[in-house]
């Protein structure tokens, strides 16, 4: 067991938590705890809505570093034989705040497109099987993104070289979507999008995917 | 605006509670044109709802014990695959016995879902493990059935965002602290907003959708609500090693469900009784059971890395005392009306299961406008709500008429 101090900041103050929990034990379950306990009305609001890195709402910047609630242990911010674990929660950036620490999802999630299926083929396109897409929507790479140039952002941009993938007839289209000033093309190749999603979408890599795939349709016109 | 406001059949009620039932409700109500309040204390789908594995019951695992639950299972999942069929997998599920006392049931557990309208058929082994390579290849026998996984946040989502585009005020991070009473009827419901002012919402009738908390919510109208909190360890496995929904070919029991969802497999569950609403948190000891259950359904489950566990309570209808052992006791619904107490309006609906989640919200509604003298017929079979992600998008009111429903336009 160890002794966590939980400290969350928002824009109107910051709020601090103790209490001693299980290293295996998530950020998410030390909320919940707080939030059941004596210390209810000094837990701060906070979205969840799986517990397992599925519904992408408990989305935090988590001692500095985007990431999900539900899926980031105590033993993963604080060393073995520690005496005291300090963790600092913060709303993702870039989100409006609903209330204290939970945010509506982050606007550049409206450039998702939405002619574009959330399933996706199990193994390849012969496959009759589906399953959800990876992206779950928590929007930590629009968090993480540096971009600052009018910008899509990876999320979008992701599904729309995922869509491709799976669904060959729609490439085209969703290239057209992605050619933008503020596309595929604005991308500044930071990869913190990559860095820190949670489910290895590997937003980074299908952006080059699209850059290249936009620099052979340009040459194909050349010629 | 006007548009939506003119279908308004002028009635007002107040749904308590903001999980998967309660969103149900709001949808349904909102479209038979009632003006719907909608209260959570914390986020929407945060409770019992925001812990579910996913699976998208077609009745199979309850064919040989409840055959009317199987059945409005079958309805209800098939209903679903075609109202919101962007948060399903629809997959199909194989029932593996793994030895031959587990296969002795097969005949009968086929029978059994047949009588519920299941079409589910045997395979023979080498079958099965052609459609799932990662089963158990020493199973002995196996029933295919039209099992599927459901994404537990988006489905529900999806409704909540339906009721919004039809006016429904959502209140989350809302306490309920008072009903209102006058006469013997619900007059309104108190409520204390996040930011620590306390409102009162006029209304004809309110519902308690509480789920596990339905207990504290009925008290503070003065009626005793019968629930019991079962709680329940999950386990998710990182990777898809199976890809459809594997059952047990066993009466239900602990960590005999294996559900695929995206990149994960989820292991269900174990369930034990309890006092109080939680929050539940799942035991090394679990943990492990349901690890070793399920590497008996999916070996290559033995070595793969943990995902994530967490625990969820079942809002199972009764008391402690009557349900000595809750694999037992049903998981049928019922939707209380209070006015048999004295306090006319005031409604509950008790138990159940987030497959049947609109058919909860379907019987409820019928209740509800009953009492208020509203005809307008359920709509929530036929309309397709609108994607989750237009649950934050810009507010466009709509009419029923701008949705789709699951033959073509309205």
């Amino acid at each position: 067991m160890i002794a966590v101090s939980i400290i969350i900041s928002i824009p109107d103050g910051a709020t601090e938590l103790r209490g001693v929990f299980d290293p295996s034990q998530t950020v998410l379950d030390v909320l919940e705890t707080c939030a059941h306990g004596p210390n209810a009305l000094r837990t701060p609001h906070y979205r969840h809505s799986c517990h397992h890195g599925s519904c992408g709402t408990c989305g935090a910047i988590i001692n500095g570093k985007e990431a999900l609630m539900c899926l980031t242990r105590i033993a993963d911010l604080c060393e073995q034989g520690s005496q005291e674990c300090r963790i600092e929660l913060k709303p993702i950036h870039g989100a409006s705040s609903i209330a204290s620490l939970s945010v509506a999802p982050h606007p550049k999630l409206a450039y998702l497109p939405q002619q574009a299926s959330y399933l996706r083929h199990v193994i390849d396109t012969s496959s009759e099987l589906f399953k959800l897409d990876r992206c779950i929507e928590c929007g930590l790479c629009l968090s993480a993104c540096p971009v600052d140039e009018p910008f899509m952002g990876p999320a979008a941009l992701a599904a729309m070289d995922s869509e491709r993938e799976s669904n060959p007839a729609a490439g085209p289209a969703m290239l057209t979507l992605a050619a933008g000033p503020d596309g595929a093309n604005a991308c500044r190749r930071h990869i913190a999008c990559s860095r820190v999603c949670p489910q290895g979408v590997q937003p980074a890599r299908r952006i080059q995917r699209l850059v290249l795939a936009l620099q052979t349709n340009r040459n194909d016109q050349l010629r | 605006m006007s548009a939506r406001l003119s279908a308004h059949v002028g009635a007002r009620v107040c749904i308590l509670g903001g999980g998967g039932t309660g969103i149900a409700l709001a949808w349904d109500l909102a479209l038979r044109g009632i003006f719907v309040t909608l209260v959570e204390k914390g986020e929407f789908t945060s409770g019992t709802t925001g812990r579910h594995h996913g699976q998208l019951h077609c009745g199979a695992r309850y064919a040989r014990g409840d055959v009317a639950i199987a059945r409005e299972c079958m309805e209800e999942s098939s209903l679903l695959k075609r109202l919101v069929p962007q948060t399903i997998e629809n997959n199909g599920g194989l029932f593996l016995a793994l030895d031959d006392e587990e296969a002795s049931g097969t005949d009968e557990f086929i029978a059994a879902c047949h009588a519920a309208t299941i079409p589910a058929r045997e395979l023979s082994v080498a079958d099965a493990l052609k459609l799932e390579p990662a089963a158990n290849p020493h199973a002995v026998r196996a029933v295919w059935v039209p099992d599927a996984s459901f994404d537990a946040y988006r489905l529900p989502a999806s409704f909540l965002a339906g009721a919004r585009a039809l006016g429904a005020r959502l209140l989350n991070f809302t306490r309920v602290v008072g009903v209102e009473i006058a006469q013997g009827k619900v007059r309104g419901v108190r409520v204390l907003h996040a930011d620590g002012r306390e409102e009162c919402i006029p209304c004809d009738a309110a519902v308690n959708a509480g789920g596990v908390w339905a207990a504290e919510i009925g008290a503070l109208a003065g009626v005793h609500i019968p629930v019991s909190p079962a709680p329940g360890a999950l386990v998710a496995i990182k990777g898809r090693a199976a890809q459809l929904v594997l059952s047990r070919l066993a009466p239900p029991g602990d960590g005999d469900i294996l559900v695929p969802q995206r990149e994960l497999n989820i292991i269900g569950s174990t369930q034990r009784m309890a006092s109080g609403s939680g929050p539940f948190f799942p035991t090394a000891e679990e943990i492990i059971f349901l690890r070793e259950r399920a590497a008996q359904l999916v070996p290559a489950l033995a070595t793969a890395p943990l995902h994530a566990a967490w625990a969820a309570a079942r809002p199972l209808s009764g008391t402690a005392n009557t349900l000595s052992d809750g694999r037992k006791a049903s998981r049928n619904f019922t939707v209380l009306d209070h006015g048999s107490e004295g306090l006319r309006g005031f409604f509950s609906i008790t138990g159940g299961k987030a497959t049947v989640l609109r058919a909860m919200a379907e019987k409820a509604a019928d209740a509800v406008c009953a009492y208020m003298g509203t005809d307008s017929p359920c709509q929530s079979a036929r309309i397709k709500p609108p994607s989750w992600r237009a649950l934050f998008a810009p507010l466009e009111a709509m009419r029923v008429e701008d949705f789709n429903t699951v033959g073509g336009d309205v």
